[in-house]
């Protein structure tokens, strides 16, 4: 019942004329998509200006991976025929449009689950009357029970275009953080992007209790060897858990500080177009501070991948 | 989901447990059945097995015989039914079974009439008093031989629990009594039993409770293993180490001593413990826990039926096997269990095994995706081509692969299942052992073994021998190895590939068991330095029955590949055996035919021979280099895993090499030799091997021109010896480095660090005075002395204040460069300018001849020598008189003071965290500094400035060096901080041994190995040498009984034993000399060869040295 969009062949959206309210989790009228179908990064919008920041990254991600972009418009009522022409010519460019009704964030996860999408890409939050927390009530909802990586955006990037050069991945050393790694290699494969590799130390970085960390060792007899063997060690355990493209440029950065500032200031100055990030499935105020830090101040979008509940990512990750 | 750690869970079986036991003892309800409804048939069906296969059974049981017959050993029949025992009853009685399989008694416990009438009067006196007290209604049962059972809850509900609900019937016992007033509930119950038992004449009486009843007899479990041990295992010649014994409550319920606990008794030390329960309130340290109830029982004894069906193959298949791992050697091995790829670089470091001419990581043979293998030969380096390229250690290819191939699939352990997969290194053999168990993806399981080994007592001889067998199919099977280049960064291979010479493969299977195939020598170039590199291997495949598989051999550009394959049956073992010789041009002219003619004589040999000769050299450097910290296991595992390195580090032949960082494990920091070699690891070889410790102090001198061109470099005379070198004694260190946060760092240490000069003096001296060696001082050491000396009169000016000062220096604190006057630089420069005057005089007036001819060569004139004496009395050493400190440098006060406690669990160093500029703004130390100038020169000063200095500095040392928490735990120890001493003493054992910081992914830290053995044997034991001697101060850690190593002084031995209660020190001279040994600041004594002698320490006053018999 969906019908992929060329903005260039045909302006009009094909739609699903019947709306749903999302009453019954456990339903799904849609039939479910095979594997051998294109994968589908889905876009929520919520008919404001500033959730259409989501659609170029959304664009640019689904490129990559060959998927499908599934735009659904997300409101109390449905949106007429008219209201979804109003949508913009680049707002319909290339995509399905969708619309559902009822509880937002439900909905939206639900229709992530019926499409098996591979990403959702989302704005952190629209309604800017209110003041920001990282994210949104919707967006937080959405990535605590979504099946799949949530991509962040920034409201204020607009519709400015976006494509994928440098890849930022916080790594604590930790194996959460490593979940990351081969996420990570893929969109270096995809696109072709530079990843730079960012470990944070620093008082507030405290040593992570995780079985199987490697994090810098508080002992550099002769630093003009032990900072080299270092770097060494850790790329190399990131190469053990995901083969790397020779071609892949990567590089490894140690900066001191509190991570989250630390991650975005590094965001900014390196001109990063992504930040990767494992999260363990917390957004408790200390536990989570580091991870909405980046969502609130990340100059860039942020992927976020869990690591605490198994998610899709059989697309990305391969 | 992949993750750095991707642990896979293998149920191994703990090392211990890796052998077929001669005698297996176990408690029979929750051990071997859950209830005694349960059907015992397959427990029967095992335990028959084993009987039938020789192993003596003995079944420990409170309940009655008749129970346990009925349950179990009734359905046995046949001889082999002879060596079961059921203790029954409470350890009071023993039945055991005739010819004709019918139990007969062997043994009982009959009580008095006198005793028995006690019993019962005690019994009965508990139940009244608790009738009285609660009103509750309380029976005891007397019919049970030996004891009376109180029962405390005679409800019909609880007539006979399982023991599965024994949390529950605890819970409604406590709750009976407590809600009947006695608040204390069981606990009270067995407080008044056993006051009662004292009260009525019984006060051996065993008071024990299987919760529903506390029972009052005369025997208990302790009884039944007493009898046991003494019984059958004496009698039988059944060692301890052959008993198992298990159990399923052997730790602590509510409190109470577990039932089994009482099995753990003296008459059954050197027994391996185990125990299937729960054992929620953890286990004696003697037990390992396994847990899994029954079921893991069985599974225990299917895994001895299995082993002993292994012991008892035909002598063909036998001869097959590799020895047996030593499991209850358990102090001495140091061992790896599964499988976490991530770990892979540094368990490859800490598994490795040299011998101080070649070093080979403890890589997986079939490698993974984190494998860094590696082969190195001490001294051979090579320049890689690169900008700014600095000489570094060379990688060998990879002579240890080997890939075992199933049916066209290569096993790896990151495909399947890890059945299995233990990595042991046999400390005192010098042996790394491998056990592996995979099951592929096929469902095939494959049982491989590994032993590889460095030989200590031919130093150019290599060994690995891997056996394999298909546990559960046929199939083809296929070893293959290809030898080539080593892979990672460009510069740790040989500049180029190697060479093979092509030699005809000798096909007859020698019959000493000796690889058959010889490949000829690969001839290896390190071509910026010159060395050629010989390397010559034989391998060979022989299968169960005598077969011999041809190899399949190809070379290809640069690499060798080799290939066996053959159809193998399942349970047949093969078995390749692989002997590497290795020659270098370094040490003779021709090295690929030494090769080939080494390897030669090795096939002679044969495999067993060399094996067993290595032993025995490793055993024989153990009978000196052992310490043994009584009382405290852990640590005695880990001085033996530091000494089995450093061991390991040292070549005695070669006096032309010195031990690089990380020793022959690994690739960090290139090989290159630091200051950590005489300060840190030489004490070790002075003590323990001297002859090693001479060939590395000649590496100094054969590299003293280096020395002095380095001296004269930068404008000064003598000798100053480069900050790393390799080895050819010139300056390495790089000149700068990327820092973590990408800023490019000049490296001073190679133009500033000069107190190593001093450090190589030190060694020398230290070597001279306990090794009594005067040809070495005369003819090399007296050299480095004076050249040493003069380099330190070159490089301090005499100042305004008339003292001489060293200016722009780094010392061991390398947070703060380009310092002046360090306390450490200068107070070792004095010191070497002392020795040095003394040199000259001491040659001049000993060995005229020698001096004459050395003061012309060096033309150095007895003005020269009294100018070193002058300058070091006018030596300025920052020592102030009205605090007792010394200042770090000039400067050091009046830097910002960071309380380092603020920084409590961070995780890099402090300048990492500070910033370079804030670090060297502030008083934060790197490492120890005066501290370690207080360890090296102790006698120089006073108590009260060793305890000021002590109390300043390290509270502001940030330990940014390993090689810093080893001298703090010996400072405190000597100091008496024995809190402080046993916490640095932890911190420098995590060094390389703290599971997952990967610190040792590089190499194992051969210094900070050696600073351990100084903290016992410096620290702990408080040895100095003093005068034409040495003193001991002993400060024992708490949990130590005693504390036993030995030193060399001089030709002779000295074993030493320190008791920590009462403080004693014991002592034994072996040798022909006579030694004077002090104790504390008492006055010395003189020992004579092959006597014993011992010192007390009573109210707090060491007493008069004692010669004892013995």
């Amino acid at each position: 019942m969906m019908t992929t969009l060329d903005a260039a062949q045909q302006e009009e959206p094909t739609m699903h004329q019947e709306s749903r309210r999302d009453t019954s989790p456990a339903r799904s009228d849609t039939p479910q998509r095979g594997s051998a179908d294109p994968p589908i990064v889905l876009v929520p919008l919520d008919g404001s200006v500033h959730a259409t920041a989501a659609l170029p990254v959304a664009r640019a991600l689904a490129a990559l991976k060959h998927a499908i972009v599934h735009v659904v418009n997300v409101a109390e009522e449905p949106l007429s025929t008219h209201d979804l022409r109003n949508l913009t010519a680049e707002q319909r460019r290339g995509t399905v449009v969708d619309q559902i009704t009822g509880t937002p964030a439900a909905s939206i996860v639900r229709m992530a689950n019926e499409q098996r999408s591979v990403l959702i890409v989302m704005c952190t939050h629209t309604d800017m009357t209110k003041p920001r927390d990282a994210v949104g009530h919707v967006a937080e909802a959405v990535l605590r029970t979504a099946p799949c990586p949530v991509v962040f955006v920034g409201p204020e990037r607009g519709a400015q275009p976006w494509t994928l050069h440098h890849i930022l991945l916080p790594h604590d050393g930790t194996p959460t953080a490593a979940a990351a790694v081969g996420p990570a290699m893929d969109l270096v494969h995809q696109s072709g992007a530079a990843l730079d590799v960012l470990h944070i130390v620093g008082p507030e970085a405290v040593r992570p209790s995780e079985p199987g960390t490697f994090t810098m060792s508080p002992y550099a007899d002769q630093p003009q060897h032990e900072w080299p063997l270092w770097k060494r060690e850790f790329l190399d355990r990131m190469r053990a858990l995901c083969p790397i493209p020779p071609s892949a440029h990567i590089r490894l950065f140690v900066r001191s500080g509190t991570p989250g500032k630390v991650i975005t200031r590094f965001a900014t100055d390196h001109a990063s177009d992504l930040i990767i990030l494992a999260w363990g499935g917390s957004l408790d105020a200390t536990r989570a501070r580091t991870f909405k830090d980046v969502i609130h101040h990340s100059p860039c979008p942020t992927i976020v991948l869990r690591t605490d509940v198994p998610v899709r990512q059989e697309t990305i990750s391969k | 989901m992949t993750s750095i750690s991707n642990q896979v869970s293998a149920r191994t079986v703990p090392l211990p447990l890796m052998q077929p036991f001669a005698m297996i003892t176990f408690d029979w309800d929750g051990t071997a059945v859950m209830h005694r409804s349960d059907n015992a048939g397959a427990v029967r069906a095992l335990l028959e097995r084993l009987l039938r296969m020789g192993v003596f059974i003995v079944i420990v049981t409170g309940t009655n015989f008749p129970n346990i017959d009925h349950q179990l050993a009734a359905a046995i029949r046949g001889p082999h039914k002879r060596r079961l025992f059921i203790s029954a009853n409470r350890g009071s009685e023993v039945y055991g079974f005739d010819a004709a399989s019918a139990p007969i008694l062997v043994w009982q416990r009959v009580a008095t009439p006198e005793e028995d009438r006690r019993l019962t009067e005690i019994a009965n006196a508990v139940r009244e008093t608790l009738v009285a007290r609660t009103d509750l209604e309380i029976r005891v049962i007397y019919n049970r031989l030996n004891r009376r059972k109180i029962d405390l809850i005679p409800l019909p509900a609880w007539s006979d629990p399982p023991k599965s609900a024994l949390g529950l019937l605890l819970q409604a016992v406590n709750e009976r009594l407590r809600g009947a007033g006695l608040s204390d509930g069981l606990r009270a119950v067995m407080a008044l039993t056993e006051q009662t038992a004292r009260e009525r004449g019984l006060p051996e009486a065993r008071i024990t409770t299987d919760v529903k009843h506390v029972e009052v007899g005369l025997t208990d479990k302790a009884d039944a293993v007493a009898w046991m041990m003494r019984e059958v295992a004496h009698t039988e010649g059944i060692p301890p180490g052959q008993v198992l014994i298990v159990g399923d409550e052997f730790g602590p319920i509510d409190g109470f001593a577990g039932s089994d606990d009482k099995m753990v008794t003296p008459a059954a030390q050197g027994v391996v413990f185990v125990s299937v329960g729960p054992e929620p309130g953890g286990v004696p340290p003697e037990v390992i826990h396994l847990g899994g109830g029954p079921d893991r029982f069985q599974e225990l004894l299917a895994q001895q039926v299995a082993m002993h069906a292994q012991r008892a193959r035909p002598a063909t298949a036998a001869a097959l096997d590799l020895p047996t791992i030593p499991a209850t050697d358990r102090d001495w091995l140091f061992v790896e269990e599964g499988f976490a790829l991530a770990r892979e670089h540094e368990i490859e470091s800490l598994f490795a095994v040299a011998n101080g001419y070649v070093g080979v990581r403890g890589a997986l043979a079939e490698g993974s995706s984190l494998s860094l293998p590696a082969t190195y030969v001490a001294g051979v380096f090579d320049v890689g081509t690169g900008a700014g390229s600095i000489p570094a250690l060379v990688v060998l290819p990879d002579w240890a692969q080997v890939r075992v191939v199933v049916d066209g699939h290569t096993l790896h352990l990151e495909a399947g299942e890890i059945l299995e997969h233990r990595r042991v290194l046999d400390l005192r053999r010098g042996i790394f052992w491998r056990e592996w168990r995979q099951r592929d993806p096929t469902g095939r399981v494959t049982h491989v073994r590994y032993l590889r080994l460095a030989s200590l007592s031919d130093r150019h001889a290599l060994l690995q021998s891997l056996t394999v067998t298909p546990e559960n199919y046929r199939g083809r099977l296929r070893l293959e190895s290809a030898i080539e280049r080593a892979t990672g960064d460009a510069e740790r291979a040989m500049s180029k590939p190697y060479a093979p010479i092509p030699v005809p493969d000798t096909p007859a299977p020698p019959s000493n068991g000796s690889p058959a195939s010889v490949t000829g020598p690969l001839i290896l170039h390190a071509t910026s330095t010159g060395v050629t590199v010989a390397v010559a291997l034989a391998s060979a495949v022989r299968r169960e029955g005598g077969g011999v598989i041809m190899r399949a051999a190809e070379d290809d550009a640069g690499r060798r590949v080799e290939g066996w394959e053959w159809e193998e049956e399942i349970g047949q073992v093969s078995r390749l055996d692989r002997l590497v010789a290795v020659h270098t041009s370094r040490d003779t002219e021709q090295p690929a035919a030494a090769a080939a003619a080494h390897l030669q004589r090795m096939l002679h040999d044969g495999v067993d021979a060399i094996r067993d000769a290595h032993v025995r050299a490793w055993e024989s450097r153990w009978q000196i280099a052992d310490i043994v910290a009584e009382g405290d296991e852990e640590t005695t595992r880990a001085l033996r895993f530091g000494i089995y390195h450093l061991i390991g580090a040292a070549n005695p032949a070669d006096e032309r090499v010195s031990i690089g960082a990380r020793a022959l494990t690994g690739d960090a920091y290139k090989g290159h030799v630091f200051w950590d070699t005489e300060i840190f690891m030489l004490p070790f070889y002075t003590f323990t091997d001297p002859a090693a410790a001479r060939a590395l102090l000649m590496y100094r001198y054969h590299t003293l021109p280096a020395a002095r061109a380095k001296a004269h470099g930068l404008g000064y005379r003598g000798a100053l010896y480069a900050w790393e070198s390799t080895d050819t004694g010139e300056e390495t260190t790089p000149s700068e480095v990327t820092a973590p946060n990408g800023e490019m760092v000049r490296i001073l240490t190679g133009e500033q660090e000069h107190h190593i000069s001093a450090d190589v003096a030190y060694a020398i001296w230290q070597y001279w005075q306990a090794s009594g060696d005067d040809t070495f001082f005369v003819e090399t050491g007296a050299e480095i002395v004076l050249e040493t000396a003069r380099f330190w009169a070159s490089r301090g000016t005499i100042g305004p204040d008339g003292r001489y000062h060293i200016r722009t220096v780094i010392g061991p604190d390398e947070y703060h460069e380009g310092v002046d006057d360090n306390a450490y630089t200068n107070g070792m420069a004095q010191w070497n300018l002392e020795r040095g005057a003394e040199t000259a005089c001491t040659l001049a007036e000993r060995w005229p001849a020698r001096w004459q001819a050395l003061a012309e060569r060096l033309t150095i004139t007895a003005q020269e020598s009294q100018e070193w004496a002058r300058l070091a009395a006018a030596m300025y050493t920052g020592f102030d008189p009205h605090t007792g400190l010394f200042e770090q440098f000039s400067g050091y006060f009046g830097l910002e003071d960071i309380d380092l406690t603020t920084y409590t669990g961070r995780t890099v160093p402090m300048d990492v965290l500070l910033g370079r500029e804030r670090t060297q703004r502030s008083q934060v130390v790197k490492q120890a500094d005066v501290v370690l100038l207080l360890h090296l020169l102790w006698d120089r000063f006073p108590p009260q400035v060793r305890e000021e200095n002590f109390r300043y500095y390290e509270p502001r040392t940030g330990h940014g060096s390993s090689l810093s928490p080893g001298i703090h735990a010996l400072v405190a120890a000597r100091l008496g901080n024995l809190p402080l001493a046993e916490r640095y003493l932890r911190q420098a054992i995590d060094i390389d041994l703290a599971n997952n910081m990967g610190n040792a992914a590089g190499g194992v830290h051969a210094a900070a190995l050696g600073g351990l053995w100084q903290v016992v044997v410096f620290g702990f034991a408080g040895m100095r040498l003093q005068g034409d001697g040495l003193a001991f101060d002993p400060h024992l850690p708490q949990g130590w009984r005693s504390l036993r190593f030995a030193v060399r002084w001089r030709g002779s031995t000295l074993r030493v034993m320190v008791r920590q209660e009462p403080t004693a020190i014991e002592v034994r001279l072996e040798g022909v000399d006579m030694l004077q040994v002090a104790v504390a600041a008492e006055a010395p004594t003189v020992l004579r060869p092959g006597c014993r002698y011992t010192v007390t320490r009573a109210h707090e006053q060491w007493e008069q040295w004692r010669e004892v018999p013995g």
